[in-house]
């Protein structure tokens, strides 16, 4: 079983939004609703600084279902209608799903919410329809700054992908589409210590940040 | 969170329900109120019912329920294992008091399998809705206040019963003080536990939300029962449980329980939905920025 997720190294997001617009598009997000979203963190007082401009530091941060590694959305569902498949993500069968939200409750993040015309709960499904066939997640590829790396958690960060850019204006989409670089020969170096995850419950959140000489916000 | 009015309503009742429930089966036990015993189970039977329809109207695909429903671990199928087990056991109980004509007598491990049940019923019923994601709902205290209901609309529902049964008696004064000032109690806990995770949330001091750019995302108080909008409600809550305890001494005084049994059961009920909907007002997650 893979443990599908994705690595967002947070020194090289822009905030500029591709992920989420991209996301929206391929897999019919309505208006309103998100999947993904990126919020601005800060600007906020370095810590010895004089606590005004230029003395501040900021990063943007995306945020979406984090396909938990014991994940309460699933425990809380009825009908199962949420579990976890074989690559490690957490889907909804939407057939199964009677509407309760007690998922969207026990989410940590409140990434889940109500689709009022299927009138069943809706999420990040980390584009399985794309991965299946070997794709990146549609916000992975999208990413304006190469910021987002998807893979498997157990093949390590190293090896998660983004696509590559080819630098030939010639180069025809689909291959253009296949190829790949990865999140070790990509981005600055980075320690253990410069990879957070979001608030944990106990879920267990798999989706990592990278966040090097600035300080994560919040609790993790 | 938005007031879950089928929610808010399905969890009044029960407690209701399960209230009218053990205090009928402590009667029983005690060998009290026997003319009240059927009034008292089909207006348990009634509540049940009653709160049963009232979440299916929160359910957006109540058809597909027996779609694979059953998943263990989540607690409205806990909810639904306890409320057939109840129901088995009120059907039994009716057999029971059916059997005995005018004494309306049952065993008594049949009571005290019901108080047990009843008691499991409403803890279930509490447990499904703790969630470490919404810090002022992850507290037992939360169930406590269920409870709470319960002993309150138990007791002052049979002293009604009673009273119109000519039933008049000094254990309905006994019993419905004691319920009235656990009620009281259990509410305050709960408003102390909710206020008490103020600093449970995920804080970042400076952040903005590009979708949402005049959202007031973390209005003052949001997460607080006793300030901010929640305000009004925790003290409703809270007057109508005291008024509950005054109506039980009043009753016991004026030994007129018609009046006073009822003016209990409304302070209760008041006071429960009141502390529901501040339950829902500070349904905030644990990371409230999506």
């Amino acid at each position: 079983m893979a443990r599908y997720a994705i690595v967002t190294d947070l020194n090289r997001c822009v905030g500029c939004q591709a992920c989420s617009a991209a996301c929206k598009t391929i897999n019919g997000v309505m208006p309103g609703d998100f999947w993904i979203k990126t919020l601005r963190i800060g600007p906020t007082p370095k810590e010895g600084g004089s606590g005004d401009w230029p003395d501040v530091e900021m990063y943007f941060l995306p945020i979406q279902c984090q396909h938990c590694e014991d994940p309460e959305c699933v425990k809380v569902c009825p009908t199962q209608a949420s579990h976890v498949t074989e690559d490690g993500t957490v889907q909804i069968d939407k057939d199964k799903c009677i509407g309760c939200q007690f998922c969207a409750m026990a989410c940590p993040y409140g990434v889940r919410y109500l689709n009022e015309e299927e009138r069943v709960v809706e999420k990040c499904t980390l584009c399985q329809q794309r991965t299946a066939q070997g794709e990146l997640p549609q916000c992975v590829a999208q990413c304006g700054s190469r910021a987002r790396f998807f893979g498997d958690l157990d093949e390590g960060l190293e090896s998660f992908q983004a696509l590559a850019p080819t630098h030939d204006l010639a180069t025809p989409y689909e291959e253009m589409m296949q190829n790949r670089t990865t999140l070790g020969e990509w981005v600055e170096p980075f320690t253990e210590a410069d990879v957070y995850h979001l608030t944990d419950t106990g879920n267990g959140p798999k989706h990592c940040y990278i966040l090097r000489n600035r300080k994560w916000q919040g609790e993790e | 969170m938005e007031l879950q009015w089928p929610l808010i309503l399905f969890t009044t009742l029960l407690a209701w329900a399960a209230g009218v429930f053990g205090a009928q089966c402590l009667y029983a036990l005690r060998g009290q109120g026997t003319r009240a015993q059927m009034p008292a189970l089909i207006t348990s039977a009634v509540l049940l019912v009653v709160g049963g329809i009232a979440v299916f109207f929160h359910l957006e695909h109540w058809e597909r329920i027996f779609n694979g429903f059953g998943h263990l671990s989540s607690g409205i199928t806990q909810e639904l294992i306890a409320i057939v087990v109840l129901a088995v056991v009120m059907v039994v109980y009716f057999v029971y008091l059916r059997r005995g004509g005018d004494e309306a007598k049952v065993p008594a491990w049949l009571a005290a399998v019901g108080l047990v049940l009843a008691v499991v019923l409403v803890a279930v019923m509490g447990h499904s809705y703790m969630m470490a994601s919404l810090p002022a709902w992850d507290s037992v205290l939360q169930i406590g206040s269920l409870l709470g209901a319960a002993c309150g609309f138990g007791p002052a529902t049979m002293a009604v019963l009673c009273a119109v049964k000519d039933e008049s008696l000094d254990y309905t004064a006994k019993v419905n003080v004691i319920g009235q000032i656990v009620n009281v109690v259990l509410v305050v806990a709960y408003l102390v536990a909710m206020q008490a995770t103020v600093g449970a949330y995920t804080q970042v001091d400076f952040w903005f939300d590009p979708t949402q750019p005049t959202m007031d995302i973390a209005p003052t108080g949001v997460t607080e029962p006793l300030s901010g909008a929640s305000l009004p409600f925790s003290v409703v809550a809270l007057i109508a449980a005291a008024c509950g305890v005054a109506g039980a001494f009043v009753g016991k005084a004026k030994k007129d329980w018609k009046v006073w049994g009822a003016v209990c059961v409304a302070c209760v009920l008041v006071s429960a939905l009141a502390l529901r909907v501040v339950f829902y007002m500070t349904g905030i997650s644990i990371y409230p920025f999506f």
